[in-house]
């Protein structure tokens, strides 16, 4: 293998498929990367078994070949090298890469290739489901930390993705919350499918997809097994995850007694400051909505306590319809929430202190969290 | 007062109370007839924790009409006909007790016909008085009502627990027999919920799964051995936990000698414990299905009024092979078992005084701040410590005190810890620490369980205990007899921030409480049913240990989890401010000891 690229260019290819390589793994081949050369370009790839990554860069091959290196070791090496021209060169006798970039030279031993784990492979390439790069970005942000962390029901792990004519619907939810978003797709879907996606995936999706790519195409595997996201330069492969995602739509509230509008801003500077105290008391804080009367705009009061640590109580004006009321959150569902809201207003929809209180961004559709209350007893 | 004859109804009600002391024996019985009838199919069913009625149902050779009557006068059995069959029972039952003891306390309904009778045959009999006799159509078998029990007792009645008590024994009972017949088909309901229903199909890991789930039966080790010939042949078959699934009571250790169930107590438990030596933590017990054959002239089931104890002919020989076979099963399973090496017979002062500090026992004043430190703040951060450490050891370790200058020192900080300072981290379970007298070891989850420990305990007592509700409830499947536990006392558990309710076979968890983490919903509940079941008395006292002690265990720090060194500091730190730092709420050390001059010995500087 023999070819030449530029530092840049391999620098960024190699934050890419970074992501991909395991941390701590068994085996020692996956904290390694791929380099193999691949019809003029050169591929780098990255696999953790779970999800694979796959990034082509531009580059000038002289001779074919292929190559896994350890991956740190590879990323800190060319992040340290000047932005110019650096040569790669091959020793297939023992395994070693030769890089001259500028007045440096280094030589990294390597693993043999065959040894680099096949990354699935996805041969019926007619994309499932076709998403604007920039709105299926915002869209995981603001739907897969949603998904539940641990590992005892792996479907919550997941982002279901639902497909229907020009319709996708993105929902994520853990034991206590659930975070939904319909977007609306340039070009209606053949076939309407369920996916369970792993929100891992999803968000390694997200960080890769920089808004310089034009379309982002996703493939399913005939067996169901596997999906593919596909751009010019990127190709992230992931396992799907099996099994029957829990009825959501269910658990949507259809009305709400009280509706307060807020500022976004606002309300996460005050959920921010309760946050210190509520921490030391499991998480809770209250939230009492009072609308306003003639003399002035309505308000909500968020307050956390902490008996050995001391509490908090703020103010913020707000728009309210309805009788009022309270509901007490965990804080961090609470500002997970409101982190997801991109508009300048949120509303907050609540029934009574023991239904879930519906989080909504003002002026934009399309998008719904729902956080379960704590009731103290 | 002059002596006399009791009439015979006082005597069938006294001698009945040494059999049926409450539902669960009635059910008892009534199984053990089935079984010696030889039925495929039992159905129970009980009602009001069997006082309104308990109903068993079986397809065994049923009893002929004409002896149906003569089936419930005392010592009258089809089972025995010489006193020397009492040495080669093969049979559960024997002693013709049980159906008399059960008609002198209860009405009892009985409906059974022989396979090859035309017409079945109905008994109604009260109080030990027959009242009807009919015949009737049925299908071959015995089914047995008891309806009422101990309504002529009422001091018995009295004495009974709650009906949700009262049907978790009943349901105990049934998993005990469907465990040891793993080919008869067991249906149990309670008040019209089906709790167990085994498949009859003569597997034992069946018959597991379905009483404590697929996770736990997967990891059962199967154990089989023999020994001996003719009457002195012992032979030991069944299930036993891997040392890392255990319980915190016996109810999960089910011991049959010739498939007839005993106590899981005295000497043979002794034995099964003891194959685990060193692989159980104190307080923890194993789970065990384990079936002892051995010639039935070489066991004597006749020892105790309801059978559950027996008597070995050669005691020695059948514990040796159960410990063997035991021992071998979890050899198998690639588990080595710890030998200690032995402790120096002399324990240095410091580690003694540690010793006793955990009992709590002492009023030495063997952790008088030590001169260098009364001068700062004593309270003061782990840093501090630190530095204080830097400004006064000399050579980069603790300034060591002279034994009498600490002796006269005036403080007296009772059960506090010495001021310590993180080294580090091993095995991602524990801290290492350094302090004046020698080498900390910091067991994080233990340690972390004393805090959270103490912390539910405060919040307990300012009766705050918030309640996170779930968006999907979830479903929990556990044991029958656990789920009977729970569901009684759900009132009790919504105090503490659980909202269950009955699903189906299963429970549904709709609001857990706030400080728990989810993941291990099934676990926690299961052990505080444990807790509830093994604590005969639910005072409640009790039911604030079983919660606060699961609760705190199952949100705490998990050994195997790297801790940063922030992380560490400030587990140290909290566990400072617990007022028993030393043991976490399960009674377990949260700390060892090794004292420099332990470590100079073992590096051969110091004798």
């Amino acid at each position: 293998m023999k070819l030449s690229c530029l530092q840049e260019n391999l620098k960024r290819g190699l934050a890419i498929v970074g992501h991909a390589v395991a941390g701590k793994s068994t085996l020692p081949i996956l904290s390694h990367i791929l380099l193999a050369t691949d019809d003029g370009r050169l591929k780098l790839a990255a696999t953790n078994l779970e999800i694979g990554i796959t990034c082509w860069i531009g580059a000038k091959v002289e001779n074919e070949g292929a190559v896994a290196v350890p991956a740190k070791l590879l990323s800190d090496v060319v992040g340290s090298l000047p932005n110019d021209r650096i040569d790669l060169t091959l020793d297939v006798r023992t395994q070693t890469l030769n890089l001259k970039c500028a007045r440096f030279e280094t030589n990294i031993k390597g693993a043999d290739a065959d040894d680099f784990p096949t990354i699935p492979a996805v041969d019926d390439r007619t994309p499932v489901a076709v998403f604007p790069p920039a709105l299926l970005r915002e869209t995981i942000q603001q739907v897969a930390f949603a998904a539940a962390t641990e590992e005892t029901r792996p479907v919550l792990q997941g982002v279901q993705l639902r497909l229907r004519d020009n319709r996708a619907i993105f929902a994520a939810a853990d034991g206590f919350r659930l975070a939904m978003r319909i977007i609306e797709l340039p070009e209606p879907v053949t076939q309407s499918q369920e996916l369970i996606i792993p929100a891992r995936a999803l968000n390694e999706l997200a960080r890769i997809l920089d808004g310089d790519e034009e379309q982002v195409e996703m493939i399913v595997t005939p067996s169901g097994g596997q999906v593919l996201f596909h751009t010019s330069t990127v190709d992230l492969v992931s396992r799907l995850i099996d099994g029957k995602f829990p009825d959501v739509d269910r658990v949507i509230p259809q009305q709400y007694q009280t509706r307060a509008v807020l500022d976004t801003q606002e309300l996460t500077k005050a959920v921010k400051l309760a946050s210190y105290f509520a921490v030391a008391s499991s998480n809770i804080v209250r939230l009492q909505m009072e609308p306003g009367g003639e003399m002035g705009p309505g308000r909500m009061t968020i307050s956390a306590n902490a008996v050995e640590v001391g509490d908090n109580k703020g103010q913020v004006d707000a728009m309210i319809q309805g009788e009022g009321g309270q509901i007490a959150l965990n804080v961090k569902f609470l500002s997970d929430a409101i982190a997801a809201i991109p508009t300048p207003q949120v509303a907050l929809e609540t029934q009574s202190p023991q239904h879930p209180a519906v989080f909504k961004p003002v002026g934009a559709d399309g998008y719904i969290h729902i956080v379960m209350p704590m009731t103290v007893r | 007062m002059p002596i006399r004859v009791l009439d015979a109804t006082v005597a069938a009600q006294i001698a009945a109370g040494e059999v049926i002391e409450r539902p669960a024996s009635v059910v008892r019985e009534l199984v053990e007839n089935a079984l010696d009838a030889g039925a495929r199919r039992i159905v129970v069913e009980a009602r009001g924790g069997g006082l309104r009625e308990i109903r068993v149902q079986d397809d065994g050779c049923g009893i002929p009409a004409d002896e149906v009557e003569l089936a419930f006068a005392r010592h009258a059995t089809s089972k025995l006909s010489t006193a020397d069959d009492l040495w080669s029972i093969t049979t559960l039952g024997f002693r013709g007790e049980a159906l008399p003891s059960i008609a002198a306390v209860a009405q009892v309904i009985c409906i059974t016909r022989v396979a090859n009778a035309d017409v079945g045959v109905e008994l109604r009999i009260a109080g030990g008085e027959v009242q009807a006799i009919m015949p009737r159509g049925c299908s071959p078998g015995t089914t047995i009502s008891v309806r009422n029990l101990f309504y002529n007792t009422p001091v018995r009645r009295e004495f009974l627990r709650s009906d949700a008590t009262e049907s978790a024994a009943i349901a105990a009972v049934v998993t005990q027999y469907a465990l040891a017949y793993p080919e008869v088909r067991f249906s149990l309901s309670i008040d019209g919920r089906t709790t167990l229903q085994t498949s009859g199909n003569g597997d034992l890991r069946a018959a597991t799964i379905e009483i404590y789930g697929l996770d736990v039966a997967r990891q059962l080790l199967a154990v089989d051995a023999a020994a001996g010939e003719g009457i002195d042949h012992v032979h030991v078959s069944g299930l036993v936990s891997p040392p890392g699934l255990t319980r915190s009571s016996r109810a999960a250790v089910h011991l049959f000698v010739n498939r007839r169930a005993i106590q899981p107590r005295g000497q043979i438990a002794l034995v099964l414990e003891e194959a685990y030596h060193t692989l159980l933590m104190k307080g923890r017990h194993p789970m065990a299905i384990l079936n002892i054959s051995v010639h039935p002239a070489a066991v004597d089931v006749n020892v105790h009024p309801t059978k559950s104890e027996v008597k070995f002919r050669n005691t020695i020989q059948v514990m040796s092979v159960l410990g063997r076979a035991v021992r071998a099963a979890l050899l198998e399973s690639g588990v080595r078992p710890w030998e200690e090496p032995g402790i120096p017979a002399s324990l240095d002062t410091a580690q003694r005084r540690f010793e006793l500090r955990r009992l709590g026992t002492s009023h030495e004043s063997a952790w008088d701040t030590p001169s260098w430190m009364t001068a700062g703040d004593e309270r003061g951060s782990a840093s501090f410590h630190v530095r204080n450490w830097r400004n006064e050891g000399q050579s980069g370790a603790w300034q060591r005190e002279p034994a009498a200058a600490s002796s006269l020192s005036p403080t007296v900080q009772t059960s506090k810890l010495p001021p310590l300072r993180i080294v580090g981290q091993i095995a991602q379970s524990y801290i290492v620490a350094e302090s004046p007298d020698g080498m900390y070891l910091i067991d994080q989850h233990a340690a972390h369980e004393r805090i959270t420990y103490e912390r539910l305990m405060a919040q307990r007592g300012a009766g705050m205990i918030e309640s996170q509700e779930l968006l999907i409830p979830q479903v929990v499947d556990l044991p029958p007899t656990a789920q009977d536990v729970l569901l009684a006392a759900a009132d009790r558990l919504a105090e503490w921030g659980f909202v269950i309710e009955p699903f189906g076979r299963s429970l549904r968890v709709r609001a857990i409480p706030a400080v728990l983490y989810p993941g291990d919903l099934a676990t926690a509940l299961l052990e505080i049913a444990d807790h509830l079941s093994e604590r005969s008395g639910t005072t409640p006292r009790d039911w604030r240990e079983a919660m606060l002690i699961t609760l705190s265990c199952h949100t705490s720090v998990r050994a195997g989890q790297t801790l940063s060194f922030d992380e560490m500091r400030g587990l140290v730190r909290q566990l400072e401010q617990c007022a028993s730092p030393r043991t976490c709420p399960h009674g377990r050390p949260t700390m060892i000891l090794l004292t420099i001059t332990q470590i100079e010995r073992q590096f051969g500087r110091a004798k």
